[in-house]
């Protein structure tokens, strides 16, 4: 589809919200439709912050959207001691493979697309089509082979083999290839070569700057691959320290009947997780729409 | 397969190259820039992409043999298997009923939730006035659950005898609905696929439709036209490029479905070890004991996605060029 | 492409805080390095104080380990709780031992044993003494360790059956506590009758090893060894027999398909909608522990007849394995005899994790023959020694069970729709089982 578009005018927005009458009868449809969606999409979470506060007994016995005996607080001891705090390294993981996995994979994606973009050289098209396709290839069909390489030297069950793979994004190449092509001036890296200033000092100064945008949504787009990305880590990880979070819960899940308390754990720990990567999605929303749009223009 | 040095050691003159020559004369190596741009990613590119699928294939042509009652050590052995392996994949029934339910999945789920979602993001794009913040907000909000978590959420809704929502449903008339039956279970996981994913993809759409220049459809607008003609006939042809991203990334999604099977077969008998292929290719690998078999479900998994998501985009784009 | 533009606005910062975001970044990065190195596991072993990691899903199994690490300072043992066997560690354990990285020690059950023979996985512990310990154990279950002189687990429980039911529903509803099978039937009718949304019990679709019991009870033999090849013969007469039995109860809608182990299924045996789960005698800990709220109401009794002879069948049991990637095969033997000898490890077995042993000098503890509170003061543990005496000793298991049990479940699966009848699954796993023997090789019969 061709890019025509030019930028968005700031009428458009007043035209849209203001020129007509605001209660039409298909507005008033309009709305009631998008407010019983609403309802689907907050539902389940809503679920989840009541039936937190409940204990494993009230869970089930209980009216299941609304509170009941309130045990918060022996839910959340209970799940910061069980099993030694288990659950606290849990988070620390994720952090690390998702957080520390997604701003390598920024960085590396970053200068790729960057390289792809600016460098005219024989077969770039070619090492371009090749990483897209590694977009269309399925991330867990590469996990069994890859947890059979990794065995091979000895890799598996260590941070490392979530990690390593977890850093390689072709998407984020793609990205920053488009992003760069039309926002890195020509002009701007010609001055500072001109003031006698290196490639790599030019990218970690001048580029990464003007990237950076794409780069914050190149980021959250990795963030939200490996922190959803389950196949991987139940694959590769058997030492219960090395689970991140969702692993954890996961194995949790499967272990009520050994432990019938794991249940309200397993409740809590789903909403404490979740938590802070909600309102850092919510509040970032508007570099999602940026970087999907770079994404959805060339296609 | 590798992305091969050679390629990019032939450095075409470019302005980086003329930079390195000219520019920078301290430079200790004589890699030129791009490769160093390149190298880091290439090479983990390499190492995660290329070789585990070259791996796979090899492996996909080995088998276990063993001798006797095969319970001694150095009774099994790896031997060379030929097809058999692929021969076996297509002749297992239950990989073709997986395959075959996945594919059922993706032809309705998808455009279900990409019509929901293109419906979501045209009423906050046009109709809607007030709460668009927070519509938006809310829709995005499963996006932020990872799937296991979403999974393990909606099976304590499913719980048949146990369910809040069952129960609600029983109390207006509808007796006892089963959300995890041997027909159900399947439109139970095409139901958290679309919670999770809908919101997302309305972004990806919305995003696309506040991008649309206004003049585009104000001329239409005097000249009398409906909303809903704008937006068939302007709106949604705008987008065309978001809905195909997002119809691409949906296939991918669904050839990979796992998760939620996956933690949905520990609540339910209606959710067996070869429900889905990649469940297949889990429990062959890991339960199954038979790793080799399992890399040729996979060789054939990604090589069905790769067919299907670029015969996807090929048609799409030939009928762009045809209109 | 303007679009891109027209949509990101460009950021504000200033070069010089980009370049220290690169920097930030990049430290991030070798910081992760070097956390993810420390993690790595020593190559070097320690010279002194050896630490042993043991997998296992048996409830209180810790309070053994405490007693053994306070008496053992120079081997410690770490008990990593996970889940049962079939719910996914047997698939982790697998995946280990391919991976070369599996712990010292872990819980196999006997039906599995043999799959993990196959795969090379057990250390032979008859090179460490391990043969010593022989005679401490009920013959049957050591000669499910050994396997052409080699042994290669430590039994720890054994899994004698017996029927678990609602006293007080058997009163409420004037049934009578079954002898036979067929009296089973008749309270199941009579059940229904009375409570149309009560049920004799849950069939538990995904649970082959459930069923293999009950067939084991009636004398079937699935796998057997003929000189040097298997005989499989999983749908054999008494197999069958016992499938025809369950696909009446289920055709008539007399129990309830559902999966065992899950929620939905503790509420049953929690509110009576389902009265009776004929189980192995670890049943005991999993009521007590996911039914809290029937305390004083199950009662347990033998498993009912198949004719005039009493016979039994096992469900589960399970063994102490040492894993081949161990680096300390003699310290884990030591302490895998010790765990399953031990009089004060047995004790908490019993106790905590409702374990019948199969150390027999371990039978004879004196909390086996006392009453348990949770079951009106019964003394649920005489039933169990009772008819532990009657299981069928001869039960062979074959060496890909794992499969075998996923067909049968996957084929159970389909009996809720009605597309399958309990016998048919039996006869294609049988077939499945003796094809994928063929392939990987085995040498295999149909029996």
């Amino acid at each position: 589809m061709a890019a025509q578009a030019g930028p968005v005018p700031a009428t458009r927005r007043a035209v849209a919200d203001g020129g007509r009458p605001p209660f039409t009868r298909g507005s008033v449809l309009a709305v009631t439709f998008l407010f019983v969606c609403t309802i689907y999409f907050l539902l389940p979470a809503w679920w989840l912050v009541v039936s937190s506060t409940k204990g494993p007994s009230t869970l089930y016995s209980s009216e299941g959207f609304w509170f009941s005996h309130f045990d918060l607080l022996s839910n959340l001891t209970g799940l910061f001691q069980y099993d030694g705090g288990v659950y606290v390294r849990w988070l620390l993981n994720t952090v690390l493979y998702a957080g520390v996995g997604a701003v390598c994979a920024t960085l590396l994606a970053g200068a790729a697309g960057f390289a792809l973009a600016k460098y005219k050289f024989r077969g770039r098209e070619l090492v371009f089509s090749f990483i897209l396709g590694g977009v269309l290839v399925p991330g867990t069909a590469l996990a069994l082979p890859l947890y059979l390489l990794m065995s091979k030297v000895n890799l598996t069950n260590t941070y490392w083999s979530v990690l390593l793979p977890s850093v390689v994004s072709p998407f984020g190449v793609y990205l920053a290839r488009v992003y760069a092509t039309s926002s890195v001036p020509d002009e701007l890296l010609e001055a500072a070569r001109v003031d006698g200033a290196g490639e790599g000092r030019i990218f970690a100064t001048v580029v990464l700057r003007v990237m950076s945008p794409a780069l914050v949504t190149m980021f959250l787009f990795q963030f939200v691959a490996i922190w959803n990305n389950f196949f991987l880590p139940l694959v590769m990880l058997s030492n219960t320290n090395l689970y991140p979070v969702t692993l954890g819960l996961y194995s949790w899940n499967n272990q009520y009947g050994q432990a019938p308390q794991l249940v309200s754990y397993v409740v809590l720990g789903s909403l404490i997780s979740v938590v802070p990567l909600v309102v850092a999605f919510l509040s970032l929303q508007r570099f999602w729409r940026s970087g999907l749009t770079a994404g959805s223009v060339k296609t | 397969m590798a992305v091969s040095n050679d390629q990019l050691a032939v450095v075409a003159p470019g302005r980086g190259r003329e930079v390195l020559t000219g520019g920078a004369p301290r430079r200790r190596r004589r890699l030129p820039p791009h490769v160093k741009f390149l190298a880091p990613f290439g090479v983990l590119f390499t190492l995660f992409f290329p070789l585990p699928i070259g791996y796979a294939v090899y492996e996909s042509f080995l088998k276990v043999h063993s001798s006797g009652l095969g319970l001694t050590p150095g009774s099994t052995s790896t031997v060379f298997a030929g097809f058999s392996n692929y021969s076996q994949v297509f002749a297992d029934s239950s990989f073709i009923n997986g395959l075959g339910r996945v594919l059922l999945f993706g032809v309705v789920q998808i455009p279900v939730m990409l019509v929901f979602a293109t419906v979501l993001a045209l009423l906050l794009d046009s109709v809607v006035v007030r709460f668009k913040r927070f519509f938006r907000l809310a829709f995005f909000l499963p996006y932020g659950i990872p799937g296991v978590i979403a999974a393990i959420l909606w099976s304590f809704l499913y719980l048949p005898g146990l369910s809040p929502i069952v129960s609600a449903l029983h109390g207006v008339g509808f007796g006892s609905v089963s959300f995890l039956g041997s027909r159900s279970v399947l439109w139970s996981i095409a139901n958290i696929v679309t919670w999770e994913w809908t919101g997302y993809n309305m972004l990806i759409i919305y995003a696309g439709l506040q991008a649309i220049p206004a003049d585009l459809f104000e001329a239409g607008r005097i000249d009398g036209a409906s909303e809903w003609k704008l937006a068939t006939r302007i709106k949604i042809p705008m987008v065309s490029g978001a809905l195909v991203l997002t119809g691409i990334f949906s296939i991918i999604g669904t050839l990979q479905l796992f998760s939620e099977p996956e933690v949905l077969r520990s609540i339910t008998t209606n959710v067996s070890t070869t429900y889905t292929p990649n469940v297949m290719a889990y429990t062959q690998a890991f339960t199954d004991d038979n790793p080799y078999y399992a890399a040729a479900i996979a060789v054939v998994l990604a090589v069905g996605t790769f067919i299907l998501s670029f015969g996807f985009l090929k048609i799409v784009q030939r009928r762009g060029a045809a209109s | 492409m303007n679009q891109i533009r027209a949509v990101v606005r460009p950021s504000a910062s200033s070069p010089a805080r980009r370049g220290r975001l690169a920097q930030v970044g990049a430290a991030a990065c070798l910081a992760a390095a070097t956390v993810a190195s420390a993690a790595m596991p020593a190559s070097a072993a320690p010279a002194k104080g050896v630490t042993l990691t043991f997998w296992s899903w048996v409830p209180g199994i810790q309070a053994s380990v405490n007693l053994w690490n306070k008496s053992h300072p120079g081997i410690q043992v770490k008990l990593d709780e996970v889940t049962s066997g079939n719910a996914g560690t047997y698939a982790k354990m697998f995946s280990a031992l391919q991976a070369g990285n599996a712990p010292d020690l872990g819980q196999v059950e006997y039906a599995t044993l043999p799959n993990f023979e196959h795969v090379g996985g057990l250390v032979d512990l008859s090179k460490y003494g391990a043969a010593s310990v022989k005679n401490d154990f009920v013959g049957w279950t050591w000669g499910q360790v050994s396997q052409a002189g080699g042994v290669y687990a430590i039994p720890q429980d054994t899994g004698p059956m017996g029927l678990f039911y609602r006293q007080d529903l058997f009163k409420k509803y004037g049934l009578a506590v079954p002898k036979t099978w067929t009296q089973y039937m008749a309270d199941a009718v009579a059940l229904h009758k009375a409570d149309p949304n009560a049920y004799i019990a849950a069939f538990p679709a995904n649970d082959g090893q459930w069923f293999s019991g009950l067939a084991w009870q009636a004398g079937a033999r699935w796998f057997s060894i003929s000189g040097d090849s298997w005989v499989s013969s999983i749908n054999d007469g008494p197999s069958v027999k016992v499938a025809n039995f369950w696909q009446q109860l289920i055709s008539k809608h007399l129990v309830k398909i559902e999966p065992d182990f899950a929620p939905s299924w503790y509420k049953d045996l929690s509110d009576g909608t389902v009265l009776t789960w004929p189980t192995a005698v670890w049943g005991e800990n999993t009521i007590m522990t996911n039914a809290a709220s029937t305390k004083g109401d199950w009662r347990v009794t033998a498993l009912p007849n198949w004719g005039a002879k009493a016979a039994n069948g096992n469900w589960g049991g399970s063994t102490t394995v040492v894993f081949k990637d161990t680096k300390y095969p003699q310290q884990a033997t030591q302490f895998a005899e010790w765990l399953n000898t031990n009089p004060a490890s047995i004790t908490g077995l019993i106790t905590k994790g409702g374990l019948y042993p199969a150390d027999i000098a371990g039978q004879g503890q004196k909390v086996l023959s006392q009453g348990v509170p949770f079951y009106g003061g019964q003394n649920i543990w005489a039933v169990f020694r009772a008819n532990s005496k009657l299981v069928n000793t001869n039960f062979q298991w074959g060496p890909i069970m794992s499969t075998t049990f996923t067909q049968i479940a996957d084929g159970f699966g389909n009996l809720a729709n009605g597309s399958t009848t309990v016998a048919k699954v039996l006869a294609s796993a049988q077939s499945q089982t003796v094809s994928a023997m063929k392939s990987q090789g085995f040498s295999v019969k149909a029996g």
